[in-house]
């Protein structure tokens, strides 16, 4: 294709006009900061997504099924749903609130009481013990109950220590029946601590049968949870689940959980997506007036090329492409640089953050594949479009005019 | 006969909206392996009518017939590539590329059509062989001199194999040594090659070797 050919040496050699080639520098430079600026941002927003949603899930479960009704067979549910592809634990839970009181001091909580068979020493609240061991059997007629390091901190209760729990619906009951709320003691057996505040200042976790009793729940449950071997699969296995069970019961992957949060991240990231784009627009801006001026300068040559037999779209692709390999260069330079910074990061540490402030101790970033592409594709339309304008005046140029001035 | 032109009328209007009718309805006709040479007074539209016989503009009226094609007819792609296969071009300042070499601007004629480069540069040798420059060919248009550049185009303007050559004016700009070279180049590319030249010339010696001459004065050819 000699249009490539041309377009390939009009951008390697040095303009009469040193202004265009400082001009066409300065418009890759620009396309290639935009480029790096936005990997390493993405980067940076997939490793705070990465970690927020790490540390959510390794608590949370995959799907967790509510509205249940009271009368199902439970064993029956629980092995169907182990039947299903990739699920790895079932269990039944009970939560509702509770009152801690511990000396002088209490705390308004979620008691959870969950089914052992749930817990495993990769996730849920077993896996995130900071003190203690998880362990809701009974220790001769007082049950035991985990609490979260906060809390424990509040309560100045620690393992081994009884605490007395009231439920909400038992002082209820008093208030409206002027006794005494009944309170049950429960030995901490174990702190833990989930880095989500939302976990660790509201839940406490005992056995499902003990939650049941100081809930006065009877034999009911609040839901199922259902953990799976792949989290890509929840939303896969959401009808399957459903169809377990009856209409009233709803289903929630674990994305639905903290749907919120996570579109607000989406945003967030669309958000820096667009702004720093703007960099790669304004770079563009640059391509367009290097390549206007060129066509300017290169006014004879295309009158000449047009001499030759060159048609229309053939000038129109010298100067597409001229725009093109701009683009292409400053966009691979600009992936070039992003990755090494990112691989940096991920390997040096180079910008440190303080463990005392943050959960974590370096600015987190995950490289995506996919981020590459994105950027790329936004790039190349970007400098498409700065192209096509230069690229038409240069197809308009009347040929004898252009040669009879010279 | 290799170009019947009918009637060609050029007018272009001037900046105070007046109108300059430069040709009045030329008719001119040039046979195969001639050289044409059109004389003229400056400003009587020459070039003019050469650009127009070549289609690189289009008259108000008439019609240009090369090898049978109507051309003015012809779109702007279909003339465009009409122009790669059958017509070669000699400007007076040269207008050869500045960021290519010799050989390279020999190359580009062929490219245009599809020839790859590697390919295109084998004849591109030959034809600078042909004109005396192959040993130049590696040099770019500034390290060429005003007599090597136009032997430069002279054989752009022959890669293709054109049935005819457009010449404006191709000894304008040299020397007399130069001119005289040139001229000896376009008389053997005539009878080696069996080649056909319209040229526009002023230089009486160009005039001279003219197989026909045409004048134009006040918009017609008057011999």
């Amino acid at each position: 294709m000699f249009e490539f050919f041309i377009a390939k040496r009009y951008l390697r050699s040095k303009h009469k006009i040193n202004f265009i080639t400082i001009l066409t520098f300065l418009s890759t430079m620009g396309v290639t900061i935009g480029v790096a600026a936005l990997i390493v941002m993405l980067s940076v927003f997939n490793g705070f997504g990465s970690l927020v949603t790490s540390l959510l899930v390794e608590f949370d479960p995959h799907l967790r099924v509510t509205n249940i009704e009271h009368n199902i067979e439970r064993n029956t549910i629980v092995s169907k749903v182990n039947q299903l592809k990739n699920v790895t634990n079932v269990g039944f839970y009970a939560e509702g609130k509770i009152i801690a009181v511990n000396k002088k001091s209490y705390e308004i909580l979620t008691l959870k009481g969950i089914d052992e068979n749930l817990q495993s020493d990769d996730w849920g609240v077993k896996s995130k013990i900071v003190s203690g061991k998880f362990d809701v059997s009974s220790q001769g007629n007082i049950d035991k109950i985990i609490l979260g390091l906060p809390i424990a901190l509040r309560l100045s209760a620690r393992v081994g220590d009884t605490i007395f729990v009231s439920s909400a619906r038992s002082i209820e009951r008093s208030v409206l029946s002027l006794s005494t709320p009944k309170s049950k003691p429960y030995i901490v057996a174990g702190l833990f601590e989930a880095k989500s505040k939302e976990y660790d200042y509201n839940y406490s976790f005992t056995s499902l049968e003990s939650a049941q009793e100081m809930l006065a729940l009877k034999n009911n449950v609040t839901g199922l949870e259902i953990r799976l071997t792949e989290i890509d699969q929840a939303e896969k296995l959401k009808p399957q689940v459903a169809s377990i069970f009856s209409e009233q019961a709803s289903v929630y992957s674990w994305y639905d959980l903290h749907e919120d949060l996570y579109n607000v991240m989406m945003i967030e990231r669309w958000a820096a997506y667009i702004l720093l784009a703007l960099i790669i627009a304004v770079a563009t801006f640059n391509i367009l007036s290097s390549l206007t001026m060129s066509v300017i300068e290169k006014k004879k040559d295309i009158a000449l090329l047009r001499s030759m037999g060159a048609t229309k779209k053939s000038v129109l692709r010298i100067f597409m492409f001229e725009g093109i390999l701009i683009g292409l260069i400053g966009t691979g330079l600009g992936m070039i640089i992003g990755y090494v910074i990112c691989w940096l990061q991920i390997n040096y540490n180079f910008y440190p953050l303080d463990p005392t402030k943050y959960i974590v101790n370096s600015l987190p970033v995950l490289i995506r594949t996919s981020d590459f592409f994105v950027v790329g594709f936004a790039s190349f339309i970007l400098t498409f479009l700065a192209s096509l304008y230069p690229a038409k005046r240069g197809v308009n140029i009347s040929i004898t005019d252009a040669i009879k001035w010279e | 006969m290799i170009l019947e032109a009918k009637n060609i009328s050029k007018t272009f209007k001037n900046t105070k909206d007046q109108k300059l009718e430069v040709l009045k309805g030329i008719d001119l006709t040039v046979e195969r392996k001639n050289i044409e040479v059109i004389i003229g007074a400056s400003g009587a539209g020459k070039s003019t009518l050469l650009y127009l016989l070549s289609g690189l503009d289009k008259p108000d009226e008439g019609t240009v017939k090369i090898n049978g094609t109507e051309i003015l007819k012809l779109s702007d792609e279909k003339i465009s590539k009409f122009r790669n296969k059958h017509i070669g071009f000699v400007f007076q300042f040269h207008h050869l590329l500045p960021e290519f070499t010799a050989l390279e601007n020999i190359s580009i004629p062929q490219m245009v059509n599809g020839t790859s480069l590697k390919k295109a540069s084998i004849r591109a040798e030959e034809l600078l062989e042909r004109v005396g420059v192959a040993e130049r060919k590696d040099h770019k248009p500034a390290e060429l001199s005003g007599g090597e550049q136009q032997r430069v185009a002279v054989a752009r303007a022959l890669a293709n194999d054109p049935d005819i050559i457009f010449a404006d004016e191709p000894s304008g700009n040299l020397d007399s040594k130069n001119s005289e070279i040139l001229h000896q180049l376009i008389v053997d590319l005539r009878d080696e090659l069996n080649q056909t030249f319209l040229i526009v010339s002023h230089n009486p010696e160009l005039v001279k070797l003219g197989d026909v001459v045409h004048e134009i004065k006040d918009g017609i050819i008057v011999k």
